[in-house]
């Protein structure tokens, strides 16, 4: 029973019964352990565990403080510092292998029991993770590296040069796709897992080259996010875009999992202070990211049905290789134009896939969430297809990549100046088939009649709103309405909402910027029209009822019998009596909750009626100003 | 003076004290003619100087100009490997080595001149040429360390055929399937243990504050900045408060003053200012009698037997007084069960709110970031836009805030890392400071170490 012996040294587990050694004898044997598999600790460590302890066995002499800690919290963790004495690495790889592997420190709940009676604060991991990473093989590999590099270290300090630089090609490569894997067992897990991964490579990607950063992930970085674009240009899979002062937030839909990364503006950027970031940590992040990145990719790809890795349409690589350019470049710089569609390998997977048709019977009982299940279908569905058919121009001054994304997600042709991107233009800028020019400057010498000119707003706008907007808003040199944020939900619903903020909500709402003022109207000024009427519409639902009553009264036959006329007042009156019992009714417990509750409806609907009556004068006021100008006009005109 | 004598009687002493420099010399002086070659003096003119024919540039146009007839000398590390003697090589005839271009047959060497010229290139050296460039170029690029492109699909479905073990277990005793798989990577598949979450229940994508949209809306904007200016006076006020209760709570004297409290302060009691008062004092305290606090038990003051007998005899009455009173109590208490039982029901109903208290604050615990390391999570700000930045206009964003730097907070936000403070390496060495005895100001000796 030697191993189930060493697995007692390691989990400092009291003795079982079926052996009989002392633990003094066995402690020579932990040097030789060293190469046997760790697996086999943890399933006798799991065969103890249904043995009971055999603590009364024990030698009386020993000492109390020996029993302590042997279960509970204090034997739940283990601090850094014992776990990096475990599993022989140093701080810097533990803290590496624990971002690859997903070990977290954690907070216990009585921390002086789990620190086994040490007073402050000691960065604590479960024991069970640490015996969880002892088994990890890639352990191995950071240690057979370190020794490696050393001897790199060596030649060069024995000047050695020509042994250097063949260690140096020979430096062991840590793979960590059987980790990925396990820690994303399904396709859905790292997905759901993507909102980091893309942030932080989409960051790297754009940061310049530095010493603490290995360039070849930069490069890396740079390709993956573009094969990714690609694909999610493929599959028409954005579903918002949120241009803020950060940067760019983008958020698209696969398989029913949202994902939302943030995207830095190309330009202004300023080299990070090390200070600020700790770039060894984000670094070992980006190369876990990298991988898993790579990894979802290749199965996005294959699910559309594309080839992996890209290819362009109309691009084969014996035509590439007849031009006298490096291929690898020219071929790199096309994709990363993002304008061309890529090759796929048949009929596309989840096109197909989309032509589903939802039931019109639904399955579940309530109709309501079926209905927006429905709507929400249907606006996608709308999305996807929004700027089909538009062959789009990017002025000079408008970021390409961010918007050549956008418009491609959504079904647009691009092109752009060739003076910005070394890529492939479509059209050129004189093209009369152009239908949008994307502007961002307050005027432009030459215009075409054909074509829009609207600043790229409206680009974003649309796809929040999931319908093109009217073009004029968004025109040349037009002040432009708010960008408002996609994400955000609104909480407060009761309150006042001014018109204007109705109109740009709500596009069937008309806003009434001018009352016609008839000329008739000016000189008799007795008998001024109701203004108010004509100012603000907003009935409260029962004008419109009064006068179709009044038709149906007029239209009815009149018969023999009598009538039912409803009592309205007595109506209100019941109604009223039967709230005010029924809120007698209310529980002591809630009553005054209910009682604040009522009494912040009231407070809103005070202030949104101030605020309607407020509006109401100004808007009279504005009136009266401007008929007494007009007034003034019409008597000059007159004299 | 007179000359010395010295013993001839040996060759070597013969030597010894003969002055021979004149010999050296001459011989020295014959070598060096032979590695120099000719002295000046007989060389003819023609060796010495060449007639100029053509005018040449005389003065370099810059520093920064190569020195005339520098592209044919040879670079300065080479030169001490360079033969310069005039001595001729003893061997006369030797097999040299031609270079290539030495090998080359004139008329060839002159038609490859000519088509370099023209700017003709032939296949191969265009292959050498544009290997030469993509090796510039490719230093740029990134590199093959790992493959490059993935090539198999990770979470493709594979045939689920049983494993080896547990088809072991089917059939056998688990003692004797360990028995046999010990030593084989089969017993891998056994481990399922799986880290759990870290503790936090934070998503990994905050939704941003509308405020912070690159063209806001004017209520947006409002928030942000008021959200800003409360988080700034709260800031203030706490910076105001610690203030107030250290550094304002404590006055500040000068060294000197400092200096003086001290040595009054330590010199408090000693008989050096005041000898009248202590005198006094210690006059005082021998008239009154010293008494311990815990004096000794003393043996005079022994309880008698009719004492203790008493003593009994009170402790057990009180006792059985005491148990009457609870047969009492337990017979009143009888009667009293129905307020009992409500009593007990409002206590569970009390202890049972109160879990559940602690069971939603337990939940709501993990919104939050929980302490994982020594160094306590910090929130950043919200950023926000200077009103004069806000232009509406996509080309004139001033960018703010540092995603990396948020990211790595969300990291530490949700538990992922502990949080930790950048260590920075002491360049500067500790050195032991002291002061030579030589070096020692002799008026000045309040030197503060």
């Amino acid at each position: 029973m030697t191993h189930q012996s060493s697995s007692i040294i390691i989990e400092r587990a009291p003795s079982p019964a079926g052996s009989s050694a002392p633990a003094s004898q066995l402690l020579p044997r932990l040097g030789s352990r060293k190469q046997t598999d760790p697996a086999q600790n943890e399933i006798f460590k799991e065969k103890q565990q249904s043995t009971p302890p055999a603590r009364h066995a024990r030698n009386s002499t020993v000492h109390k403080s020996d029993e302590k800690y042997q279960s509970g919290e204090g034997a739940r963790y283990i601090t850094r510092k014992a776990a990096l004495r475990k599993l022989q690495l140093t701080l810097r790889d533990f803290r590496t292998l624990c971002i690859v592997k997903g070990i977290y420190p954690r907070e216990p709940k009585h921390r002086r029991r789990a620190q086994q009676g040490k007073t402050g604060i000691q960065t604590l991991y479960l024991k069970k993770d640490i015996q969880f990473l002892m088994h990890e093989p890639i352990i191995w590999k950071i240690r057979e590296k370190k020794v490696h590099l050393k001897r790199i270290k060596r030649a060069r300090s024995m000047k050695d040069y020509s042994m250097a630089k063949r260690y140096a090609s020979t430096v062991p490569v840590i793979e960590i796709d059987h980790i990925i894997k396990e820690r994303y067992p399904t396709f859905i897990d790292a997905l759901r897992d993507l909102d980091d991964c893309l942030t932080l490579c989409f960051m790297f990607a754009a940061l310049p080259r530095r010493k603490t950063i290995p360039s070849y992930l930069i490069a890396l970085c740079r390709r993956l996010t573009l094969e990714f674009m690609h694909v999610v240009i493929a599959s028409r899979a954005l579903r918002h875009v949120f241009v803020s002062i950060k940067g760019i937030y983008y958020q698209v839909e696969f398989r029913g999992q949202t994902i939302t990364w943030l995207v830095s503006h190309n330009f202004g950027f300023d080299p990070r202070d090390a200070s600020e970031v700790d770039f060894r940590t984000m670094t070992t992040f980006v190369e876990f990211y990298s991988t898993m990145l790579g990894f979802v990719n290749f199965r996005l790809y294959h699910i559309m049905n594309l080839n992996y890795p890209p290819q362009l349409q109309g691009y084969t690589t014996e035509e590439l290789e007849n031009e006298l350019i490096d291929d690898r470049v020219s071929l790199s710089d096309r994709v990363a134009a993002l304008n061309i569609p890529l090759r796929s390998a048949g009929v596309s997977g989840e096109a197909a896939a989309d032509e589903i048709e939802l039931d019109q019977f639904p399955m579940s009982e309530d109709a309501e969430v079926a209905d927006e299940a429905r709507q929400k279908y249907e606006e996608t569905k709308n999305l996807k297809t929004l700027f089909n058919g538009m062959r789009v121009f990017l002025n000079r001054e408008v970021p390409r990549e961010m918007l050549v994304f956008v418009l491609r997600c959504c079904g647009a042709e691009v092109s752009w100046d060739t003076s910005i991107f070394p890529g492939e233009c479509l059209f050129n800028e004189d093209d009369e088939s152009i239908t949008h020019q994307i502007v961002d400057r307050p005027s432009i010498d030459k215009q075409y009649i054909s074509r829009y000119y609207v600043q790229p707003q409206w680009i974003f706008d649309s796809l929040n709103a999931r319908k093109l907007l009217p073009v004029e808003k968004y025109f040349i040199g037009v002040p432009l309405p708010p960008h408002l944020s996609p994400f955000s939900h609104e909480y407060r619903t009761h309150r006042y909402v001014p018109p204007e903020e109705k109109a740009l909500k709500d596009d069937s709402y008309v806003l009434k910027e001018d009352i016609p003022i008839d000329e008739t109207d000016l000189l008799d000024e007795d008998e001024s029209p109701n203004v108010d009427d004509m100012i603000d519409n907003e009935s409260d639902g029962e004008v419109p009822v009064d006068t179709e009553k009044n038709e149906k009264v007029q239209n009815m036959e009149v018969k023999k019998g009598e009538t039912y006329r409803a009592n309205k007042s007595k109506e209100r009156k019941d109604y009223k009596q039967m709230h005010q019992l029924k809120e007698k009714m209310i529980r002591r417990k809630y009553r005054n909750l209910y009682k604040s509750m009522m009494q912040g409806c009231r407070g809103r609907e005070k202030e949104i009626k101030l605020l309607k009556y407020k509006r109401r004068l100004h808007e009279r006021r504005r009136f009266e100003e401007k008929k007494a100008a007009m007034k003034a006009q019409h008597v000059a005109a007159l004299m | 003076m007179k000359a010395r004598k010295f013993s001839k009687k040996h060759k070597s002493s013969w030597r010894k004290h003969i002055d021979d420099a004149d010999v050296d010399s001459f011989f020295e002086d014959k070598r060096l003619t032979e590695r120099l070659g000719k002295p000046f003096e007989l060389r003819d003119d023609s060796e010495l100087f060449t007639v100029d024919t053509r005018p040449g540039p005389l003065i370099r146009e810059s520093i920064l100009a190569p020195q005339l007839g520098a592209e044919n000398s040879s670079l300065r590390c080479f030169q001490g490997l360079e033969n310069t003697s005039a001595v001729p090589d003893p061997v006369i005839k030797r097999n040299t080595i031609r270079s290539k271009e030495q090998r080359q047959h004139p008329i060839l060497k002159k038609k490859n001149e000519i088509r370099l010229k023209k700017g003709i290139l032939k296949k191969k050296e265009i292959v050498q040429l544009q290997k030469y460039f993509h090796k510039r170029v490719s230093c740029l690029e990134e590199k093959p360390r790992r493959k490059v492109a993935i090539k198999e699909d990770l979470w493709a479905e594979k045939s689920d055929e049983p494993s080896k073990l547990s088809k072991l277990k089917s059939w056998f005793n688990e003692t004797t399937v360990l028995h046999t798989v010990r030593n084989t990577s089969d017993l891998k598949e056994q481990s399922s243990y799986r880290p759990s979450a870290a503790e936090t229940i934070i998503p990994s994508f905050e939704t941003p504050h509308p405020g912070i949209s690159y063209n806001p809306s004017f209520t947006d904007h409002l928030n942000i900045a008021t959200e800003v200016s409360t988080l700034v006076t709260k800031t203030e006020k706490e910076e105001r408060h610690l203030n107030r209760v250290t550094q304002q709570m404590f006055k500040q004297i000068s060294s000197d003053k400092n200096e003086k409290n001290w040595l009054q302060e330590m010199a408090e009691g000693l008989p050096l200012n005041e000898p009248a008062v202590g005198v006094a004092n210690n006059v005082d305290s021998d008239e009154s009698e010293y008494e311990a606090i815990n004096p000794p038990v003393c043996r005079d003051k022994k309880k008698t037997i009719k004492q203790r007998k008493k003593q009994l005899r009170l402790k057990q009455e009180e006792q059985k007084r005491n148990e009457a009173r609870e047969q009492k109590k337990k017979a009143l208490d009888i009667c009293k069960i129905k307020s009992l039982m409500d009593e007990i029901k409002t206590e569970e109903l009390k202890k049972e709110k109160k879990s559940l208290k602690r069971l939603q604050k337990s939940a709501k615990k993990f919104e939050t970031p929980r302490r994982v390391g020594k160094n306590k999570f910090t929130v950043d700000g919200p950023i926000i836009a200077d009103i004069s930045e806000l232009t509406g206009s996509l080309r004139e964003i001033v960018p703010q805030g540092n995603i990396l730097r948020d990211e790595l907070k969300s990291l530490q936000k949700r538990n992922l890392i502990e949080v930790t403070k950048p260590q920075f390496k002491n360049k500067k060495k500790k050195m032991k400071k002291y002061r030579l005895k030589s070096h020692q100001e002799t008026k000045d000796t309040n030197l503060n170490f």
